[in-house]
């Protein structure tokens, strides 16, 4: 309703008879000559639309007013003819038209200052024509003629005014620049209204331009901007169709999407580039490339950046390069080291850091939102009264409008009568009875999958023949994946039979029972690889299994999801509408989809600290999910058969992202970091202390023989001794010298 | 003509206009010959594809025309043009005895709330209600829900319990909305 309307000066010519009274403003006798190509232009125009815009032929009417008759009919087509032939759609047909609105235009800012009473004003030509000489020569002026008294306007302004003028027309931009040239250059017909000289004007107009240009680059910026915010049409056409609940979905890939950029570029940028800049030596020939390893991310993969061992544990880019064979120390130019393992750390808990306040940002944001949306009383009279934009014109944002605005309506009313409706006691009983049965077997579905993985699991590891295929690898991935589809189809049929009121609690409690199954699969897989890999990896690069590990199940992840959309949807949509001839196509699972991505996006978060290019994985899958889903939606699915104002499910998927998966994963890689450098240490330690206990057992060995041969000693010397005694003995009949024996007994 | 003429719009008239609709001068000759080259007689329907596709077009053109009348002169045309005239702050301080001008906010809403009440009984009943529903949301909803989105209208705005929306209750509904505004249309000067 706010539409600018533009009203141009338009008289009709009328063959007119010279009175000898002075002419009035409205005698049609004075026209001015322009105006009569205007009015052939129109009439032609007119009769091509099919409208007949006669001449007027001024007769006497009878009565001395003007009227516009209204035949009979229900529509009004003198007042459509007078909105039909607004400026607004006819400018750009006819030049003369715009011209001459600026020639009214030029008079009004010019008069603007000081506005003339009327009584002042002799009756003698209209006001915007009475300045000039009026040449009631009936020929047609030319152009260029038009363009001089535009010109001549222009020139009796101030240098802002015009140039402020001349920004409004709506004329080409080459017209403008001509008209700006011509009115510039002659000084001297310039009167009144001159403030200080040349220089002034000069530096006017330099800031004038500087003004207009970066004006012009704003909105430039901002229509850009607004241009390459991805799937615009999209997802309006979405929203339309499908109302908000389904929406919320695509917006939540939307999100995932940025998330994955904003961490993929922190690791880009400080892991993998200067590692591919600094190549380390590979181990052994590089194996030839099958197109297995992009499903089981082994084979060629191996030894690449994807992938944690390939990644130097030295520092790299040192000032002083390796020297070889002793030789003197080569200094390398542009040296600053580039320490990565340190960097490796940093560059990922940085990344989780950031993604962390950016979930917790984007949550309560979006919870603030949803507080607002719909809180204001009366939301359906201002719908129904205010909600219709009255300036489209175009038939597609037409239809695109009507949809939106019916399906919020559908939403807003279905969310009232959800408020009114009544629950009996026993119906409550009832449903809580049904409820109760259908959580305990959707539990004990979840368990069951635990325990089912977890088995299958340790059965792999403990079969050693089927380690050495490659194809093998892709067996543990195959089979959690079809236990992950399976199971929430599971849960969706138990769903189907208990009641629910409100569609929204349904959703719900559809996502707590998927969540549930969700954590107790990851839950496992996760102790499946920091429990039980790591030991039986002993000695090899486990980091590098359990990257690849992530890898597969993320491929095999997208590949499963894909055939599910395949036949999920498209093929019960054929057997729905040929066999059991329903005319309802199935409607989208939101619940089932949105913890999909979120099983997907806790994959990557898992498996970043081992394969610093996992969230380009996952952003080219989830890029290929919003086309095939979108794709199958707009084929296979239909509305929600009951509407519902879905303000709270951003928050709810956010919040879900947030508390179960990020935190679970950091937690996981938290362990991780702990193992792969903590465990180093305690090793160390642990061969210090072996050493230890050695040396003791030395020590103490050693003393034990230094005691056993001092005893030996002395027993030899006693030995001897007594043999001397008795020798000494034998010969008392010859005095012995005593002194012998007190020698011998010094020493 | 050339003595007709000068009958057509005299000053005293445009005075007249002016102080009613309070536009200036050059427009309300602007609106004139606009006015005066559309009248060409009488050509039966008009097909026009813009406000096809606008399905509350017809309303507007239909408030263009006063109550039970086929036509309608300069004097209305500008009237009702007036109420799209922007609110301008030198006129927020003008006289307050003076009648109110005609594109106060007030007289936007009157003016709104007569393209929704069709019969000029100053309420919207049910009917009505319905009739514009179904011209903003088209063919995909259907009747009965059609029903319930007006009766919970009519039920958010009722106070007086007349199942019917009164101006003073539009207004009231409609009070947080920025009416002068969305009303406006910036005619040149």
């Amino acid at each position: 309703m706010a539409q600018p309307l533009a009203f141009i000066l338009d008289v009709p010519e009328t063959p007119g008879d010279q009175g000898s009274q002075e002419p009035s403003p409205y005698d049609e006798s004075e026209v001015h000559d322009s105006f009569h190509q205007l009015i052939q232009e129109q009439s032609q125009w007119a009769a091509q639309e099919g409208l007949e815009l006669q001449q007027r032929e001024q007769e006497a009417t009878g009565s001395g007013q003007q009227t516009l008759r209204r035949p009979e009919g229900t529509q009004s087509t003198a007042t459509l003819r007078i909105l039909a032939s607004m400026p607004s759609r006819t400018i750009g047909r006819s030049r003369g038209a715009i011209i001459s609105q600026y020639y009214s235009r030029t008079v009004q800012l010019r008069r603007r200052s000081s506005r003339p009473l009327l009584g002042n004003f002799v009756l003698s030509a209209r006001p915007s024509l009475r300045l000039y000489d009026l040449e009631l020569d009936p020929t047609a002026r030319e152009e260029e003629e038009k363009q001089s008294l535009l010109v001549k306007e222009l020139q009796s302004l101030a240098v802002a005014q015009r140039d402020h003028m001349l920004r409004g027309m709506p004329l080409s931009l080459a017209e403008k620049r001509s008209l700006r040239e011509k009115s510039r250059t002659p000084r001297g017909k310039w009167r009144g209204q001159q403030g200080s000289g040349g220089v002034c004007s000069c530096c006017g107009r330099l800031r004038y331009a500087c003004v207009l240009a970066l004006h012009s680059l704003g909105l430039a910026l901002l229509s850009g901007l607004q241009a390459l915010t991805p799937w615009r049409y999209a997802l309006k056409r979405i929203g339309g169709q499908f109302g908000s609940s389904v929406l919320s979905y695509f917006l939540f890939l939307k999100t995932l999407l940025a998330f994955n950029a904003l961490l993929q570029l922190l690791l880009v940028a400080f892991i993998v580039g200067p590692q591919v800049a600094f190549p380390p030596a590979l181990p052994g020939p590089a194996p030839i490339c099958t197109g297995l390893e992009l499903l089981t991310g082994a084979g060629c993969f191996t030894h690449t950046v994807m992938f944690y061992g390939h990644y130097s544990n030295a520092t790299l880019n040192q000032p002083c390069g390796s020297p070889l064979d002793g030789s003197q120390c080569t200094p390398r130019a542009g040296g600053l080291p580039y320490n990565m393992p340190l960097a490796y750390l940093y560059t990922v808990g940085a990344g989780f850091f950031i993604t962390c306040i950016t979930l917790v940002y984007s949550m309560a944001h979006s919870f603030g939102e949803s507080y607002r949306v719909g809180s204001t009383s009366g939301i359906h009279a201002i719908t129904v009264f205010c909600s219709w934009d009255y300036k489209v014109t175009q038939k597609r944002a037409s239809r695109l409008q009507q949809d939106n605005i019916r399906t919020r309506l559908k939403e807003l009313l279905a969310e009232w009568q959800l408020r009114q409706s009544p629950r009996s006691v026993c119906g409550r009983l009832r449903q809580a009875a049904a409820l109760g049965l259908a959580w305990l077997l959707c539990l004990g579905t979840a368990l069951g999958c635990a325990v089912a993985i977890h088995v299958f699991s340790e059965f792999l590891i403990q079969s050693p023949e089927a380690a050495g295929q490659e194809a093998a690898l892709l067996v543990l991935p195959l089979v959690v994946g079809l236990l992950n589809l399976g199971a929430p189809y599971l849960c969706r049929v138990l769903a189907a039979l208990e009641p629910h009121d409100s569609p929204v609690l349904e959703v719900y409690v559809a996502i707590c029972r998927n969540l549930i199954l969700k954590l107790a699969i990851l839950g496992t897989l996760c102790y499946h690889w920091l429990g039980r890999r790591v030991a039986v990896l002993q000695g090899q690069c486990w980091e590098d299994f359990v990257g690849q590990e992530l890898y597969r199940f993320l491929v095999m992840d997208f590949v499963l999801m894909l055939l599910d959309t395949l036949f999920g949807e498209l093929v019960w949509r054929i057997i729905s509408e040929k066999k059991l001839k329903r005319r309802r196509k199935p409607e989208f699972d939101i619940a089932r989809n949105v913890l999909e991505l979120i099983y997907g996006q806790t994959l990557t978060w898992l498996g970043v600290l081992f394969s610093p290019l996992l969230p380009a994985v996952q952003i080219i899958k989830l890029l290929l999910v919003f086309y095939v889903k979108k794709t199958s939606l707009l084929a296979n699915c239909q509305a929600p058969r009951r509407p519902w104002l879905a303000s709270h499910m951003s928050t709810i998927f956010l919040t879900l992202l947030c508390f179960p998966a990020f935190l679970g994963a950091a937690i996981f890689l938290c362990y991780a970091v702990w193992q792969a450098v903590i465990y180093l240490n305690i090793q160390v330690v642990r061969g210090q202390r072996r050493v230890i206990c050695l040396l003791k057992e030395q020590i103490s060995n050693e003393g034990e023989d230094k005691i056993f041969l001092i005893n030996k000693l002395h027993s030899i010397y006693e030995r001897k001794e007594r043999e001397e005694r008795s020798r000494v003995g034998t010969t008392e009949e010859t005095a012995a010298p005593p002194t012998l024996l007190t020698d011998e007994r010094d020493d | 003509m050339g003595s007709r003429a000068s009958t057509l719009l005299r000053d005293e008239e445009l005075e007249e206009i002016k102080k009613e609709t309070g536009f200036s001068h050059s427009q309300i000759t602007r609106l004139y010959s606009r006015f005066t080259s559309l009248d060409k007689g009488e050509n039966g329907t008009l097909r026009i594809p813009e406000l096809a596709i606008n399905p509350l077009g017809d309303r507007i053109i239909n408030a263009f025309f006063p109550e039970g009348e086929d036509q309608v002169n300069f004097r209305g045309f500008m009237r009702t043009l007036a109420h799209f005239r922007p609110i301008e702050d030198n006129e927020k301080s003008k006289d307050v005895n003076g009648p109110e001008p005609l594109n106060s906010r007030s007289n936007k809403l009157h003016f709104a709330f007569r393209l929704y009440d069709l019969d000029k009984d100053e309420k919207i009943s049910r009917d009505e209600l319905l009739q514009v529903l179904r011209m903003m949301v088209g063919v995909n909803i259907s009747d009965e829900q059609l029903g319930s989105i007006a009766d919970r209208t009519i039920q958010e705005a009722d106070q007086d319990g007349d199942s019917a929306i009164s101006f003073t209750e539009f207004v009231k509904v409609l009070e947080k909305v920025d009416v002068e505004q969305k009303m406006s249309i910036r005619f040149l000067h």
